[in-house]
């Protein structure tokens, strides 16, 4: 783990991040590194623990009159909704209310998602524009078109289940599936920037390995991905691999999701 | 380094035994506004809370005070804890380290602080530890693991944790260029951490 990086002077700061003892712009420019570094996010989460346990070895039992101030507060205290999703729905499974039909919010929160990823994606088509043919232009929005109106067919199939999951890399996923389609639209925001030589790619996972499959890259990783034909898949994944996809997985899932049977 | 991204399902994160397991288990249940899961939770966090927001601010008064106000939060925030990132204890010490840090960066005069680096240079933090029955055996491990830090690994460790100092004022304190102090606090942790057995 100490082997060397090549951005080896910031990366050393992981100590210091894991004891607090960085000044403030100092702890938000580390903070913009890990978001793009997840060698040294699994660092950083190893020495905070670490950092957790010489503080619990300093335990003192607290003032006797701690205890019932502390409780007399939190009675008073409304705490906060949950920002993503309890654990169930990290793990891909929806909850039972969304395995029936999606709720309006959740079909407006797609619909938001959906419509940010074409307005991305519409943005870079149009900044890229200048390089590049007017047809390849219209071919590519009438792609998104294409896509955004089977999103939203999608999600008004009648078994139609909306999951949202967080991305152990940062970033959150919202699947859309449907078994009476057979189809699925998976849509991404805020996955973090890969470098050159890396993409996202979408897999239906299958209990045969051999049934496993690309659902297609995710390039630009906002644009919404649909995938029919589910057959034998029980899983939806995300990883991360080398530029142009890989045949078979061969890296961990950074979001994964399983399909309702 | 190999590059090993985290899965999102899988083992969850270690360095948990299997009270830690049930700190999860009775978060989860604080996250739906349970108050006796956090009475509960209370008897397991309060004491390593207070004990280490004490050693970084020193007045008893003021930790208790940051200590109330790290419990609150926890309360309040319990349905943002992420599993995935690490333990219950990691979280909950992960803020109260913050907030005594803040705590002690904001309030401090600059002659009050060199009042605290002054005396810094006493007391080792493992002799100031009042003893408690239930976490007696954790803190040996903890003690024999520090031990086997190089003295100046150990020194700036203490300084920069225990002590709430930015690794700048660690260098500055031991008078040590800050490449050497950065160094030193991440190998010092990652000779912890092995020590220790921590693992994700």
């Amino acid at each position: 783990m100490t082997s060397e990086f090549p951005t080896a002077d910031i990366h050393t700061l992981t100590g210091a991040y894991a004891m607090d003892a960085l000044s403030e712009q100092e702890r938000a420019a580390f903070e913009r590194h890990l978001a793009e570094c997840p060698a040294c996010a699994v660092e950083v989460a190893e020495l905070v623990e670490t950092a957790a346990r010489l503080g619990a070895a300093a335990s003192t039992a607290p003032p006797p009159g701690l205890r019932r101030r502390v409780l007399t507060e939190i009675a008073q205290t409304r705490q906060l909704p949950p920002v993503g999703e309890p654990d169930r729905e990290v793990r891909g499974r929806p909850a039972p209310w969304q395995r029936r039909w999606p709720t309006w919010a959740a079909v407006t929160a797609v619909t938001a998602v959906t419509a940010a990823a074409a307005s991305v994606v519409i943005a870079v088509v149009i900044a890229i524009g200048t390089a590049r043919t007017n047809q390849r232009l219209t071919t590519e929005l009438a792609q998104l078109r294409a896509a955004n109106a089977e999103v939203s067919q999608l999600l008004t199939a009648q078994d139609a289940a909306v999951t949202t999951g967080r991305a152990s890399s940062g970033g959150t996923g919202v699947l859309v599936v449907s078994r009476s389609r057979d189809k699925v639209a998976f849509l991404a925001g805020g996955l973090p920037p890969l470098p050159a030589d890396r993409t996202f790619q979408l897999w239906l996972l299958a209990p045969a390995p051999a049934q496993t499959r690309s659902a297609g890259l995710l390039q630009p990783p906002d644009r919404p991905l649909i995938a029919g034909d589910l057959a034998d898949a029980t899983t939806v994944a995300v990883t991360v691999e080398p530029a142009g996809g890989s045949a078979s997985p061969t890296m961990p899932p950074i979001l994964e999701f399983d399909l309702p049977s | 380094m190999p590059e090993r991204p985290r899965p999102v399902r899988g083992v969850p994160a270690g360095g948990e035994g299997p009270a830690a397991v049930s700190a999860r288990e009775l978060l989860s249940r604080v996250a739906r506004g349970d108050e006796a899961a956090f009475e509960q939770l209370y008897a397991q966090v309060a004491g390593p809370i207070f004990g280490l927001v004490l050693r970084i601010v020193r007045n008893p008064a003021q930790a208790d005070e940051v200590t109330q106000e790290v419990l609150v939060e926890l309360w309040r925030t319990a349905s943002r804890y992420d599993p995935q990132r690490g333990s219950v204890l990691a979280w909950a010490m992960t803020m109260a380290h913050r907030r005594a840090v803040d705590r002690v960066r904001s309030a401090q005069a600059s002659t009050e602080r060199e009042a605290r680096v002054a005396s810094a240079e006493q007391a080792r933090p493992f002799d100031e530890v009042s003893e408690e029955v239930s976490s007696r055996l954790e803190r040996e491990q903890v003690r024999r693991c520090l031990g086997t830090l190089t003295v100046l690994q150990r020194e700036s460790v203490e300084l920069a944790y225990y002590r709430g100092y930015t690794y700048r004022e660690v260098a500055e304190l031991l008078d040590t260029p800050l490449g050497t102090v950065k160094t030193r606090l991440r190998d010092g942790l990652i000779r912890l951490r092995d020590c220790l057995g921590v693992t994700r």
